[in-house]
């Protein structure tokens, strides 16, 4: 079962040195009987599923920084990845702090033992940071862009648009650093390589796509008030796979197929 | 040296009502009090103040001061697991092709199996 647990003391004092302000949200503000109850119970699930995709993007993050370290990738390009990791254990722990506030976490099983990102065996160190720089950097943190701004939009609680603030001010430059990896290591990279990329992007992109694909649902809670997207987030998410996934690859080598993209993003 | 005892970030808070209650029921009575006051205190416990004179690597500033929040390590009792993983379900997160997590705070709703099972 996925919990997370709390030092305190001298530890949470340096990660709130690093990054403060999160004690001054309005913490204890939320009204959720003004929310159907299946708006409550999902938003406890959304939020939830939150807290662990933030915990995996710091894991990521962490194998991308050891892997640009060993293939001599330039210091404050390395140094901005570890940053961001801690950008991300920051965001874990004002969602959790969020997600308890809406009555707790839901029950999500995953084995935290492989919670690192899987790179091709075998493969040189560069490749292997080109590989986690695509799905963590490129598709992964290009999508939460618009996911999370349709949210912040949506949202009506001081508290969940004050945590949703957050997290937004950082995902714009977590998108970013991946493409300034391949602009690094684009003279290093192989016509084979750059088509192996392609493939890797195009795979991820398909990992996403029941998102932004399935039906509508009348019936089913649409939490928005307190943290979900609608249609137009949707939307978003699809435009979001040509304009800042697939064009930005492009100018860096790497061509996605594009009938492939077209039928990934209908 | 005294271990330091650690709190829940985030914890699993079961229902305490059977599946057919909940369904109905008032959210209000399934939450947290705000600001999770009363017992079990899940929040985190606070660090000091931003700009404190403190050092903390010199001392722990919590040893010796008073402590209003931060409660000893405790689970949520579970008396309805069962019944709570059949309201609930067991979300199992999006992943890659590798079997590594999808990271990226994307879903604008809650995972469905059809989004999740890899």
């Amino acid at each position: 079962m996925f919990e997370l647990a709390w030092r305190g003391g001298a530890t949470a004092s340096r990660l709130h040195q690093r990054r403060p302000g999160g004690d001054d949200l309005p913490w204890g503000t939320l009204d959720l009987a003004r929310y159907p109850d299946l708006h409550g119970l999902e938003a406890r699930k959304i939020w939830s599923n939150g807290v662990f995709t933030e915990y995996a993007s710091a894991a990521a993050f962490s194998a991308l920084t050891t892997a640009m370290l060993q293939c001599g990738a330039p210091v404050d390009l390395i140094a901005m990845s570890g940053d961001i990791v801690v950008d991300e254990l920051f965001h874990v722990e004002l969602s959790s702090r969020l997600t308890m506030e809406l009555g707790g976490a839901v029950p999500l099983e995953f084995d935290l033992a492989k919670i690192a990102p899987v790179t091709t065996p075998g493969c040189r160190p560069l490749m292997r940071a080109a590989e986690i720089a695509i799905t963590t950097s490129c598709v992964s943190e290009s999508l939460s862009v618009p996911a999370m701004a349709r949210s912040r939009a949506l949202a009506a609680e001081p508290l969940v648009r004050a945590v949703l603030d957050r997290l937004l001010a950082d995902e714009g430059p977590h998108a970013r650093l991946g493409f300034w990896f391949l602009e690094w290591a684009e003279d290093e990279l192989t016509i084979d390589d750059r088509v192996r990329l392609a493939r890797l992007a195009e795979d991820t992109i398909a990992v996403y796509a029941p998102l932004w694909r399935e039906d509508p649902c009348d019936t089913c809670p649409l939490p928005s008030g307190l943290g979900g997207h609608d249609e137009i987030g949707k939307r978003a998410l699809r435009d979001a796979v040509e304009h800042s996934i697939a064009r930005p690859l492009a100018r860096h080598g790497i061509e996605l197929d594009a009938r492939r993209v077209a039928a990934l993003s209908a | 040296m005294t271990k330091r005892k650690v709190t829940k970030l985030l914890a699993v808070v079961a229902l305490t009502a059977s599946a057919p209650l909940i369904a109905s029921a008032d959210h209000a009575t399934l939450r947290a009090p705000a600001g999770h006051r009363g017992e079990p205190d899940l929040r985190p416990a606070p660090a000091p103040p931003v700009g404190s004179s403190l050092d903390p690597w010199a001392t722990d500033p919590w040893a010796t001061a008073a402590r209003s929040s931060p409660q000893p390590a405790q689970r949520v009792a579970r008396p309805l697991v069962e019944s709570m993983f059949a309201v609930f379900g067991i979300s199992v997160p999006r992943q890659l092709q590798t079997g590594a997590p999808a990271c990226g705070n994307v879903a604008g709703r809650a995972p469905r199996p059809v989004d999740c099972k890899p």
